[in-house]
Order: structure tokens, then sequence, then C-alpha cells
């Protein structure tokens, strides 16, 4: 495939790895870069170089940070007896933007999945026991995806934190808010029923 | 559900192939390999995203290309419009399905939208073959009617994938699994007896719609029954609960062998449907003549079962049928069919027609030679 230089597939084959990106996108990035100037090219260089240098995880909830322990575990203003247990640290995004969770993370760096050799010593498990057994947690919240491998980890979870004496919960599954009910796709709407509350 | 017209685009031996559907008989005549049967298996892509012929979508690329496309209008029962678009990239390996223009996220979320049913030789194997074929033909059905269904088996299917994976991986290692496989366990339980409980409802609900079919094609003198065999289900259908427990039961219960052999032993991938003439097992004491009646029949139930629960006439696709029934039955198959909406026919000979048939307003008649439409003829 040598119908341009080799630079530039060697590079397009980079951005290929990229997940989203197709052979197309590829070509067409590299191409861009062509085009940018050698300053712009520079600081994109860095940047990349950067995330890898000064990027570590959190010692404490395994969110990834410059500084360890993480902002998050290192505020005082946060609230210290709830955990909020999730897959990634995107998952820690997500939830910061709701701006309604104070308490603290734990992030396990994914969920079970046999079928992609993922099993509990894969995922930051013996952390959580640990910090779930320190007195002044009374809360484990798990926010895992709702899918059958989250639902799994989520049902592991629960087994190994219960007999620790502290109050295991679930986030609820149901319908988006603000969007119609006709529009629900039947599966999400037949469990907002199952899951439907006293008002 | 009715199809005005579709193309296909580099799909199996056709190049670029347009086709405008009547309201009743689309007959499409041609010899072996001459691309008829491409045709309706690109109406399946159409209403279900995937084919009944093909095991992958890159079987159905035309040789030396790299992608195949499938448009179609359809109008539903009601009278609104639907244009649909699938493509399939084989470089990509990525199937594409428009819907009105919009991209749809899950292909899943297609099927039961445009009910379809396909009587095909393809089907034998529902009343010969394997569990497996019965076990498809039991999902094919129920997806369409109900998409909570559809979901279901897929999360059980992934949940089962995954808690082989398990017992396989345990196999070679002497360690205990047991607190591996609890939670994978727990979804089995759930999502599997869901799934057997709507089977066998399923089987119930289409005991009628099978006998009065069977009777149409067969005549009297025989009475069909089907029964769904679980391991898991109950008497009491209804009853949830216990249909959870006897699961759980069930799965301690087999606790070792599954170990051993590596797999997961109980649930409704294990299940099967047992098909009775007058209480004697088609299968084993079935002749020829019968299982084919009886699969014309099941495919005739099942397109008057989807339109009772979809609230919409299926698109009916009778493909090479009858190069297997005599002229008698051929006739009845016609007859009976002619009042079931649109339908698209496929054969090599079409003296099984009644000469009036293709002068009969609504009934159309297209010769397939090498992957192109050479003559078409509509009657007025």
């Amino acid at each position: 495939m040598a119908y341009t230089a080799e630079s530039i597939e060697q590079l397009a084959e980079q951005f290929a790895q990229l997940p989203g990106i197709g052979r197309k996108t590829a070509h067409r990035l590299a191409l861009f870069v062509l085009k940018m100037s050698r300053e712009e090219v520079d600081r994109f260089a860095h940047a990349l170089v950067n995330v890898k240098e000064k990027v570590r995880y959190c010692s404490v909830c395994s969110n990834i940070t410059e500084h360890d322990p993480c902002s998050i575990c290192s505020n005082p203003k946060r609230d210290r007896v709830m955990i909020c247990v999730v897959q990634e640290p995107h998952d820690v995004i997500a939830i910061e933007r709701t701006n309604d969770f104070k308490g603290l993370f734990h992030v396990l760096g994914g969920a079970l999945s046999p079928l992609d050799g993922v099993g509990p010593e894969d995922l930051r498990i013996k952390e959580l026991l640990q910090r779930a057994s320190q007195s002044e947690i009374e809360e484990i919240i798990l926010a895992l995806n709702p899918n059958v491998e989250g639902e799994a980890t989520t049902l592991y979870l629960s087994k190994l934190l219960k007999p620790l004496g502290v109050k295991v919960t679930r986030i609820a599954r149901g319908l988006p808010v603000g969007s119609d009910l006709e529009y629900a796709d039947q599966a999400t709407l037949s469990r907002a029923l199952e899951g439907r509350v006293a008002v | 559900m009715k199809i005005a017209k579709f193309q296909l685009e580099n799909f199996r031996n056709h190049s670029h192939t347009v086709i405008a559907c009547t309201d009743c008989a689309n007959v499409f005549l041609g010899n072996n390999g001459a691309g008829k049967t491409n045709i309706v298996e690109g109406l399946a892509y159409l209403c279900v995203t995937k084919s009944f012929y093909a095991v992958n979508d890159l079987t159905a690329l035309k040789v030396g290309e790299s992608s195949f496309r499938i448009s179609g209008e359809l109008i539903s029962d009601s009278g609104n419009e639907f244009s649909v678009q699938i493509s399939y990239d084989g470089e990509a390996g990525e199937k594409r399905y428009l819907l009105n223009g919009k991209t749809t996220q899950k292909l899943s979320s297609i099927i039961g939208k445009f009910p379809i049913v396909i009587l095909s030789p393809e089907y034998s194997g529902i009343t010969f073959g394997s569990p497996t074929d019965r076990r498809k033909f039991l999902d094919f059905i129920i997806s369409q009617a109900s998409a909570r269904y559809l979901e279901d088996v897929l999360e059980y299917r992934r949940i089962l994938r995954q808690r082989n994976r398990i017992l396989l991986d345990g196999k070679s290692s002497n360690g205990s699994v047991t607190h591996l496989l609890e939670p994978w366990s727990e979804g089995l339980i759930e999502y599997g007896s869901r799934v057997v409980q709507r089977r066998a409802e399923f089987v119930r609900d289409f005991e009628p719609y099978l006998s009065r079919a069977y009777e149409a094609i067969a005549g009297e003198f025989e009475k069909p029954n089907s029964k769904y065999l679980s391991a898991v289900a109950s008497e009491r259908l209804s009853d949830a609960d216990g249909l959870r427990m006897e699961y759980r039961r069930l799965l301690e219960e087999s606790k070792h062998e599954e170990r051993r052999v590596g797999a997961t032993l109980v649930g409704p991938h294990r299940d099967d449907l047992l098909f009775t003439l007058d209480r004697m097992e088609l299968r084993r004491f079935g002749s020829q003549g019968q299982h084919r009646t009886f699969l014309i029949a099941m495919k005739i139930a099942e397109f008057e079962f989807l339109r009772a629960l979809c609230g919409e006439t299926p698109i009916l696709i009778l493909d090479d049928v009858f190069s297997e029934l005599d002229g008698q039955r051929s006739g009845k198959l016609i007859e009976t069919v002619s009042s079931m909406g649109q339908y698209f026919i496929t054969t090599t000979d079409d003296r099984v027609f009644p000469q009036e048939f293709f002068t009969e307003a609504g009934n159309k008649h297209v010769v397939v030679k090498s992957g192109s439409i050479i003559r078409e003829q509509a009657a007025a």
C-alpha cells in the first residue's frame, strides 16, 4: 500500500490502533498532521508523551491522577463514609458531572468477563475490600454497567462486601429522564416496570 | 406489511437488481443457480437484518466486491411508509442498518418491526433435524413477537458463554471454581427461566394455529401436536418463582457433572420441541410427506400467529417448496397462500400454477437468469 510516503503510512497505522478510528479516517488524520505547523505537531507529540509520563493511578481509589492520592481522595470536603464503585475512570467523570455525589470512588478497572480472560484477580477487588473494612465506611454503592458482565460483577462484589457489615446498594435501572415513554426501547421499559416504586 | 420495491447491489450473484413488487404473488422463475433465492434472501436481510442461508455475511458478498447493499420501501398495514437499507462492509466486517435515513444503533431492535415468515427446504431440520434447529425456530418466531424475549435470549447466550468459559478453564485446573461460577449462575437462572417460560407459553398459544393450518393443508385425517421439552419447565408455568427454584435445584444437582464436561448442562439451550401426529412421534414415525405437510402447516401457523400478535401482516416467502410436493398439495398450498397478502415464491417450474394464475390482477411473474431479471410481467 505504498501510495504515499512511508512515514504517512506509519502514522496512519498508529492512528488506526485507536478505538473508533478506521483505515480511511486514520489516513485523513495522518494527512492532517502533515498540514499542521511544526509547533502544533510538537505540542501534540508532547501531550501524548506527557500523558504517559505524568499520569498514574491513585494509590487509594485507582482513578487516574497526576498527584497521588488523587484530588477526590485528598479533598477534605468529600464525604468519607460512602464509596461508589465504578468500572473505569470515565465513569468517575460521568458521576462527578452530576454534582450529586459527594463521597469517594473506587475504580475496579473493568468487569468480570471470563471470555476476555478477566477474573477477580484482574480487578482491584482486594483493595476495595480493604477500604470497605475500615470503620468509617458506612455504604458501598455499586455503579457498574447494566449489562451481563456488570450484573455478574455486582453480584460477586455484594457477596464479598456484605459480610463486612457495610451497607451495599446498587444504582437503579430505568428510563432516561426527559425522554418520552413511547420512544423507550422495550427492554428498558420492561425493567423500569419491574423496578417500579410506590409513590 | 408490504414491500413496494427493493434493490440488491453486489449481493450474491446480483450486481444491481431492482424489483418492483405487486401486492399479491411475486413469482421468481429460473434455473438452478440463476439467483432466485438470492432475491428473497435479500428480503430477509431487509426485514430481520440477516439471512436464513448464510452463516456469515461475508459469504453473501458478490465475488470480487468489498461491500453489498440492499435497500427497499416497505408499507405497513396502516399505510405508514418505511425506507430501509442494510449494507455490509466486508473489509471492516461492519453491518449498518438505516431506517428512514437514520442509523440503527442496535440491529436487534429491528427484529419484529417487519415480520417475515420463510418456508424453505433449509428449514426441514425443524421436523427432521436436531434440537438446535427447533430451538432456532422457536427463538425466531418469539423474537419477532416480543422484543423483550429477544433481549433475554441474547443476554442468556452471553451469560452461558461466560459461564462455560469458567467451566472449561476449570477443567484443566484442579482448584474450585464455585465462587467464580456463582454470580453467573444467578444471571443464568434469571434470564434462562424467563426464556423457558416464554417458550412454553408460546408452544401452548401456538397449538390452535397449528391445528387449523394442518387441517387446511392435509384435511382432517391426523391431529398434530407439539410439546415443549425442558428439564426446567414445570406444570405451573405462570409460577416464575417456582421455575427459578427448580432451575437452581437442577443446576446444583448437575454441579459435578458440569465440572467434568466443562459446560453448563441445564437450561433452555438444552431444551427441545416434540412434534406428534395422532400421538405418534413425527421425527421417528413420520413419512416424508407427513414431514413436509407438517412443516408447511407450521409456517402457515407462524404467519397467522405473528399477524395476530404483531398486528401486522407478515411478508411470506416460499423458497423452492414445490419441488418436494406433489401436484395436488402444491395446488392446495397456492390456494391457501393466495389469501395471505403479499408473498414471494421461487421456483424452477411454473407449471405448478393454474393457467389463469398469472392473468389474475396483482400477480407477477419474473424470470431470473445469472443474477439479472431478464423478463417480468404483471397482470393488469
